[in-house]
Formats: structure tokens, C-alpha cells, sequence
């Protein structure tokens, strides 16, 4: 508590009010009561006036020095009261005051900024309620201005540029980000128009986008770039708000994102991609035809347009590997290809290159050492590549590449042509072994091929194959001899119109019963049936047919074997015949024995003679049986293999006398004459003498039988080397040309002879079956109408 | 008479069957291959012929067939004898008009049964 009254104004106040608060009514009523005695004096003289004048000066001086007495008494009450109130007034100045200080004091700390102050609070009258109310408002204008700080804080720490724009597009504020990134201090920019930040080619952008900004009155993001102080642009991304104020656009809040990085990634992906994009491009180039000439010349031209040059060629070593020669080239003037057109390995830029293995990249041919004298710098051409087309380190080839203008290679250019690099040697080596092999396959499989033609040409047996749709697809040489059905005719057709197999009821089998069937295994011989031959003709074959079956076991065509079976079934028909005749042959003799006995028996015959002539018959038509079934038997013993041959050292000359007397009547019924011009003494054979007396009587018996009255059969015998070799040799009927091949087959009859004389067709085969047993031969020589000569050769018995 | 032509080329044949029929009482006439058969049968008339088959120069089948296409002998009695036994033959035979198939062997006494089975139930005037 001070008495300053400069600054206690309120004090003084307070002190002048109990002052004239305690002087006024003192002296207001004091004076009353001085005027009231002061009346009542004047009263009081009146009255003694009246009554006794007398008294009247008493009174007067009692009154006056009552009015004295008052007078002072007031005055002194004023004097002691004004005191009083003073000192009052004083204390509650204090008591007022002090908490107005307080309150000043608060005032004056807030407003300085030091929000914490708070006032004490005691009690709760007004003054407690004031500094109450006093502290919380500086709770709550603190907790404001926090918050206030701390948006600023934001935009102070904000690492992104900010900046107002006023309703006019002029800057209102920026934050220190702004300044950082594009090098305005705040106060140089405050009030410039934004218009200021853009260059020409950007304003317009900016320009439209306010305008459409003001239009909308929405938020927007777009992409743009502010000049920055010291020179050049920044690209941004512009996030721009309006500040709306009652509905109008007060101005805009624009944050920028620095998308310069952003931007430089992004021009960076473009290129690598459109770097990968070509590398895959040319990947796929090299993996998608084999035609070298296409995939380089493909090549080149990716490469030149992604490195951004005009010309280019490639170069491949030659087989010796002296030399590279250019495969492909574009855009190379033609005035310069010859001179560029191959170099020796090592000679040049490319020949070093070829045996170095290393890149040569060249800014300006002109101003390069390694360029001088060189080739290459004829073309005028300054830009040049020199790359090395690798596969695992071997070089296979050279890319060179020209630009008309200085060319600098950066290093992204230099790894994408490493990639390009491998993937061109790669594919190169690849097309080389690809051709390489591809040669060798085929001439292996044309190899194949002419094996596996060779052997079906070879085969006696015809093969064709055919598809699903049973059209013909191969033709071999034997199914064309056979059918006489030529390859170029048949080839594509359908076996339906072709071959048209029948039955041998002449019903065709195709459809249902169509030879291209599975046989089971146990079935070999397969199916018979009838073709047509390409004359018409049909012809009797055995078809065997497989199914053709692709990798997964689904048949797509069939092949088929067929054998013309005209001999087999000849020969069937032939043993048919045979037992026909042999039955025939049997009953003949056996309707004489059976017949003539019964009519015998009957008694019939009463004539001697009759009777002996009978029974002479039943003996021979007996003994023509038993020689028969002796035949038969031997045949069917040699058949089987059983023929045991007792061999002996045996002299044939006997055997030749023997024959010939045996069939001295039958010769000389016929009248023919046998002649023997056998030495006297022939050397002994080793052989069974049975057989070979059948043997012997078989060819004479032939000889005579074969021959018309009057012929003449000669036996020639005589030693060669170490064969005995026996000649009947006769004038007779002769083998027909086409039945010589045939008469030592089982059953087989010459048709000619057949008809003239009944026989087995049995007596040629055991004769030949018993000279082979004896290691001999038999040879036939014969002219129809002229005769035959069969001529047997027996080894002697000292050969063996 | 009635007359019988025997055609066959083996000889023991002809001479069995002639011995039994003219020992019946039957004139015979003998053929040893079809062609002579043929003429045979035109010129003498037979009544009845027993036809062979397996011959020369011409067979039993053929003759038969030709001794057939003459009017005389359309309804002549032709006894197929022969060593051929297929059923087959005999169908054969019976085709080209025979009346009736034998194989061999047969026993001479049937074959004389028949004949004259034949002869009595023929109704041709000509005997």
C-alpha cells in the first residue's frame, strides 16, 4: 500500500468520497444545526424580548456562545470524522484496491503474453468472483492461444509449401517451407501476385485453374511448376482449397508437393520401361523365327530406336572364323557398304572388337583416337557403337551402330546394350545349333526315312496304311506289284474304291466286315478275302491289319500287310485235289476188287478164263493200291521228318537192272525202247538201297508213262568228281516251260500231264525228298515235244 | 433189247458191268471217254447209259450235258457212275441230268437192280 497518486488514482478517488463522505453531511447538518440554534436563538431573543428584554442579551450570548460551541463542536467532529474517514478510507482502498491491483497485474501479465498467471482466489464474494472469473479466462485464453500456437506451430514446421492467396490472387502469406523450396523470404512476396511464381508456360495453367476454381468453388489437385527464386522451375503437385466466408471465396489455401523427384523417378521408369519393352520386344524377335536374317535386321532396328541412332549393322564371323562379314545392315549408305562389308578378326574397329570382347562406344569418330584412320570415319557419320554380341563369353557376332550427330553414351544406354548384347548372342548361337542340328536331323531322318522305305520296298509282302478315314496314305512297292495298282493312282483315296474286298461269294466286306480289324494274336494268318486288281482281276490275299496309335494311345490310321495267297490257295486246292484224287485213285482199284469178288461170288463168271482174268485184275488193281498207300505213307514220313535211312555201301548197277526189268512189260506195251549205257564198273554210293531203287523205278516208271508209243528212254550213268550222276533221258511228251519250277512240289500235276495220265503228283517230291536225304541232287532238263532228261547225282561212297 | 452204253475209261469197269447185264439178258455197248460217248449215244440209240466221270478228252459231266441237249436222249435214263463222292459231284451230276449218282465202289448186283428198276419204269414206247 503506497500513496503514489500518480498511479493511485482510484485511491484518491476513494479517499476524497469517504472524505466527502464523512465531511458533507457532517458540515450539511452541522451547519443545520447551527442555522436550527441559530433560529432558535433568534426565537428564544424574540420571545424574552417580549417577556424580558432583560434576558434578551443573556440569551443572546447564551445562544452565541452556544452557536460558538456548536460551531466548534462540528468542526471538530468534521476535523476528527474527516480523520476517521481518512484512515477508512485508507483501509478500504486497500481492501479495494488490492484486488484491482491484483487483477491489474494479471491483466498486464496476460497481456504480456505470460498466460499462467492466475489471482488467488479467497472467499466467495465479488472480488473472489472476479479474480474467479479473471482466472478462467486466462485458463481458457490459454488453452486458445495453445491452440493457436500450435496451428502455426504446423504450418511453421510444415515441410511442404503454403502459401494464401487473397480473393484477388495476391499472396497473403506463405510458410517457411515455401521459402525453402522455392527461395522467397515472406515478406518479399506478401501482396505480389501469385501470376509471379509462374512461368509462360505454366501460368495459363494456373490462370485456369482459378477460374475454374471460382467457378466451382471446390478443391482441386494438379500438377504444375513454380520458378524458383534463384532461376529454373520446380514441378509440383498443387492441392488448392477456397476459404469460403458466408458462402463467397474469401481466397485459396494451396499446399504444394515437390514432385521434382517424383517426376525424375517417373521419366526414369518411362525410359527403363521402354528400355525393357525393347529388350523384351527383341527377346521376342529372336525367340519367334529362326530366320537369322529376319531376327538381325528386327534387331537393329529396335536398338537404333531406343538408343537413338540412325544406322547400324551386324556383323557374323564366317565358318573359318578369319574373318566377320556384315549379315544385315540399315540405313547404311550404299556408297559405304562395300568398304564396311567384312573385315579379317582383328583388323579395324570391328575385328578388334570381334577378339576382344570389349565394347568400343564412341562420342565423335572426328575427335576420338581410337577412331583415326579407321574405316568407319569415311561415312562422316560421328556417333558410333562397337558391341559385341556374346553368348556366355564366346562373341558371336558384332552390332555397330552410327549416329550423324555426337552421341553420348550414358550409362543406362551401356547396360541396356549389355542386355541386348546377350540376348543377340544367345539367340545367334542358338539359330547356329539350331541350323546345325536341324541339318543333321534331317539327314538323319531322311536317312531313316530312305531305311524305312528301303525296307518296305523290300518287303515281298504289300503294306499300305490309312488313316481314320480309311483313305490310302502309303503304298509300297510289293502291294503295287502285287495289285498292279500304282502308288501315284492309289495314294489318297479311299481303300473302299480301291482295293474293294470281297468274299468268295464275291459280297463285299467293307463296313461291317472290313479287313481292317484286330486279329488276336493266335489268329496269324489273318483275314482272307478277295481285292480287285488294278486290271480288274480278282485276287485272293491274307490281310493282317494293326492299328497305327499316336503317343497317347489313340489309333489315327491303320497299317495293313497283305500276300497274294493265289499260290497257297492253289496249293489248297491242290491237296483238295489230292485228296480227291486219292480217293478217286483208292476207289478205282477198290470198285475192280470189290465188284469183280462179288460177281465172283455170285458166280457170275462161269468161264475159266473169265475167272482167271478177273482175278488177275483184283491182283494188279491190289497191288496198285498197295504201292499207293506205300507212296502215301512215304510221303507223309518224310512230311514228318521220320524217314530213317539205312545207308549202306550199295552198288547201283543192280538197282538200275532191277528197275528196268520190273518195267520191261510196261515198256514194251508201249513199245519203248530202254537203253543202258552204264559202264561195267561204277564206284559204290552210300544210301539206303530201298530208296534208292524207288528212286531209280519212279524216273524210269515216268520216263515210260510220260511218253507216247515208240519212244525211247536212255540211261546214261557215269562218275562226276564226287557225284555218281544217273541220266534218264527220254523222247517223250516234255514239262511244260511253266510246270518245270513246280514238279518236285507235293501234289502238283502239270495240267497238260493230268489229263492224259492219272497220277499222286506225289512220286517227283519223295524222289527229290530221298536225294536230299543222301546229299545228292537232282537236276531236269525238258522241251515239250522233244522230252525229258532228269539227271540224279548220288556222292560215292568214298566222298562221304 | 434194250441197249446199255457203259462209258468209262477204266477198262475192268466196262468189262464187269458188260459181263452182269448180258449175262441178264442186256445188250451192251461200251464209250472209254466222253466224246465217244456223245457219238455213241447218237448213234446207236442206247436205252440207258451209265456215265464216268473222270475221263479224257471229255468228261462224264460234259457228255452228259451234250448227250442231254439232244432230243432223243431227253428223257434217257443216265446212271452217273463214278469215283467222284462229294456231295458237291452228285449235286453236279443230278444238275446236268443225271437221274441217278453211284459212286464207286459199288457192287455190280445194285447197279444191275437198278438198271433194270429203270428200264421197267420207262415209258417210252421205243422199247
Amino acid at each position: 500500500m503506497s500513496l503514489r497518486f500518480k498511479h493511485n488514482k482510484l485511491a484518491v478517488k476513494i479517499l476524497l468520497v469517504f472524505i466527502a463522505l464523512s465531511l458533507l453531511p457532517t458540515l450539511f447538518f452541522g451547519f443545520r444545526l447551527i442555522n436550527i440554534a441559530g433560529g432558535h436563538m433568534e426565537r428564544d431573543v424574540n420571545v424574552w424580548s417580549k417577556l424580558q428584554p432583560e434576558y434578551v442579551e443573556q440569551a443572546r450570548l447564551f445562544h452565541s456562545a452556544m452557536k460558538t460551541r456548536l460551531r466548534n463542536e462540528v468542526a471538530s467532529f468534521a476535523f476528527y470524522s474527516s480523520f476517521i474517514a481518512i484512515f477508512i478510507a485508507l483501509i478500504a482502498s486497500g481492501v479495494i484496491l488490492k484486488p484491482l491491483r491484483n487483477l491489474t497485474e494479471g491483466a498486464k501479465h496476460l497481456g504480456s503474453g505470460n498466460l499462467d498467471y492466475r489471482l488467488p482466489v479467497s472467499g466467495s464474494d465479488e472480488i473472489s468472483q472476479l479474480s474467479s472469473a479473471f482466472n478462467a479466462m486466462a485458463d481458457s485464453l490459454r488453452a486458445r492461444n495453445r491452440e493457436l500456437l500450435y496451428k502455426e506451430l504446423y504450418i511453421e514446421k510444415m515441410l511442404d509449401p503454403m502459401w494464401v492467396l487473397e480473393g484477388d490472387n495476391r499472396v497473403f502469406d506463405i510458410n517457411p517451407a515455401f521459402t525453402k523450396h522455392f527461395g522467397f523470404e515472406r515478406d518479399e512476396v506478401i501482396g505480389k501476385p501469385a501470376q509471379d511464381f509462374f512461368d509462360d508456360h505454366n501460368r495459363p495453367i494456373f490462370k485456369a485453374q482459378m477460374k475454374g476454381q471460382g467457378e466451382r468453388g471446390l478443391a482441386d489437385v494438379y500438377e504444375i511448376a513454380v520458378r524458383r527464386k534463384q532461376g529454373g522451375n520446380i514441378p509440383v503437385l498443387v492441392s488448392c482449397s477456397p476459404v469460403l466466408e458466408s458462402g463467397a471465396i474469401m481466397g485459396t489455401v494451396s499446399v504444394f508437393k515437390d514432385i521434382a523427384n517424383r517426376k525424375e523417378l517417373e521419366e526414369d521408369i518411362i525410359r527403363k520401361n521402354s528400355e525393357l519393352y525393347a529388350l523384351n520386344t527383341i527377346a521376342a524377335i529372336t525367340s519367334h523365327s529362326m530366320d537369322l536374317e529376319e531376327i538381325l535386321k528386327n534387331t537393329v532396328r529396335e536398338v537404333l530406336t531406343i538408343i537413338g541412332m540412325d544406322a547400324g549393322g551386324i556383323y557374323l564371323p564366317d565358318d573359318t572364323k578369319q574373318s566377320i562379314t556384315c549379315a544385315c545392315h540399315l540405313n547404311v549408305p550404299e556408297q559405304f557398304l562395300q568398304r564396311l562389308y567384312s573385315f579379317q578378326i582383328g583388323e579395324d574397329i570391328p575385328g578388334a572388337v570381334f577378339l576382344s570382347g570389349r565394347t568400343v562406344a564412341i562420342t565423335d569418330l572426328s575427335s576420338d583416337p581410337r577412331s583415326r584412320d579407321r574405316a568407319i570415319c569415311e561415312t562422316g557419320m560421328k556417333g558410333y557403337l562397337c558391341l559385341p554380341l556374346k553368348s556366355k563369353d564366346e562373341v558371336m557376332g558384332i552390332l555397330c551402330m552410327l549416329s550423324a550427330r555426337e552421341h553420348h553414351f550414358t550409362s543406362e544406354e551401356l547396360n541396356f546394350l549389355e542386355s541386348v548384347s546377350h540376348i543377340l548372342g544367345v539367340a545367334i548361337e542358338n539359330i547356329k545349333l539350331y541350323e546345325r542340328e536341324r541339318s543333321r536331323l534331317s539327314s538323319l531322318v531322311s536317312l531313316e526315312k530312305s531305311r524305312a522305305e528301303a525296307i518296305l520296298s523290300s518287303i515281298a509282302e504289300g503294306v499300305y496304311t490309312t488313316d481314320r478315314e480309311r483313305r490310302i496314305t502309303y503304298w509300297n512297292k510289293a502291294a503295287e506289284a502285287i495289285t498292279g495298282h500304282r502308288v501315284e493312282q492309289v495314294v489318297g483315296k479311299p481303300c473302299v474304291d480301291v482295293l474293294k474286298h470281297e468274299n468268295e461269294y464275291g459280297e463285299r466286306l467293307c463296313g461291317k466286315h472290313c479287313v481292317m480289324k484286330d486279329r488276336a494274336s493266335k489268329q496269324v494268318e489273318g483275314a482272307t478275302a478277295f481285292c480287285a486288281r488294278a486290271d480288274g482281276e480278282r485276287l485272293p490275299i491274307a490281310v493282317t491289319s494293326a492299328p497305327i496309335k499316336d503317343a497317347s494311345g489313340a489309333e489315327f490310321g491303320r497299317v495293313n500287310v497283305f500276300r497274294d495267297i493265289t499260290r497257297e490257295k492253289e496249293i489248297d486246292r491242290m491237296k483238295t485235289d489230292f485228296v480227291r484224287t486219292v480217293s478217286h485213285e483208292l476207289r478205282t482199284p477198290l470198285s475192280a476188287i470189290v465188284g469183280m469178288t462179288e460177281m465172283l461170288l455170285d458166280g457170275e463168271i462161269r468161264d475159266p478164263q473169265a475167272v482167271r482174268d478177273y482175278l488177275g485184275t483184283i491182283h494188279t488193281e491190289g497191288q496198285r493200291l498197295t504201292s499207293m498207300v506205300q507212296e502215301l505213307l512215304d510221303i507223309a514220313k518224310i512230311e514228318s521228318g521220320r524217314q530213317e535211312l539205312i545207308k549202306d555201301t550199295v552198288f547201283v548197277r543192280p538197282i538200275i537192272e532191277s528197275c528196268i526189268h520190273i518195267l520191261s512189260s510196261y515198256a514194251s506195251s508201249k513199245h519203248i525202247a530202254v537203253n543202258w549205257d552204264g559202264p561195267p564198273a561204277l564206284p559204290p554210293i552210300h544210301a539206303d538201297k530201298e530208296k534208292i531203287h524207288q528212286v531209280l523205278f519212279n524216273l524210269l516208271n515216268n520216263a515210260l508213262c510220260y511218253s507216247d508209243n515208240g519212244a525211247t528212254v536212255n540211261i546214261h550213268s557215269r562218275v562226276m568228281a564226287d557225284y555218281l550222276s544217273i541220266m534218264f533221258d527220254d523222247t517223250g511228251w516234255g514239262i511244260p516251260e511253266q510246270d518245270l519250277p513246280h514238279i518236285f512240289k507235293k501234289f502238283y500235276r502239270s495240267s497238260q500231264h493230268a489229263q492224259r495220265v492219272k497220277g499222286t503228283g506225289l512220286g517227283l517230291p519223295l524222289v527229290s525228298e530221298i536225294i536230299k536225304a543222301h546229299g545228292g541232287r537232282i537236276e531236269v532238263e525238258s522241251k515239250p515235244g522233244m522230252g525229258s532228261a532228269f539227271t540224279v547225282l548220288l556222292p560215292l561212297a568214298t566222298a562221304v | 433189247m434194250p441197249k446199255i452204253l457203259i462209258v468209262d475209261d477204266e477198262p475192268f469197269v466196262v468189262r464187269m458191268l458188260k459181263d452182269k447185264f448180258q449175262n441178264a439178258g442186256l445188250d451192251v455197248i461200251s464209250a472209254v471217254n466222253g466224246k465217244e460217248a456223245v457219238e455213241l449215244a447218237q448213234a446207236e440209240r442206247p436205252h440207258l447209259i451209265i456215265m464216268d466221270w473222270m475221263m479224257p478228252e471229255m468228261n462224264g459231266i460234259d457228255a452228259c450235258m451234250s448227250i442231254r441237249s439232244d432230243p432223243a436222249h431227253a428223257k434217257t435214263p443216265i446212271i452217273m457212275l463214278t469215283a467222284k463222292g462229294q456231295e458237291i459231284d452228285e449235286k453236279k451230276g443230278l444238275e446236268v441230268g443225271a437221274n441217278y449218282y453211284i459212286t464207286k465202289p459199288f457192287s455190280p448186283r445194285m447197279i444191275l437192280r437198278l438198271v433194270q428198276t429203270c428200264l421197267e419204269n420207262d415209258e417210252r414206247p421205243s422199247l
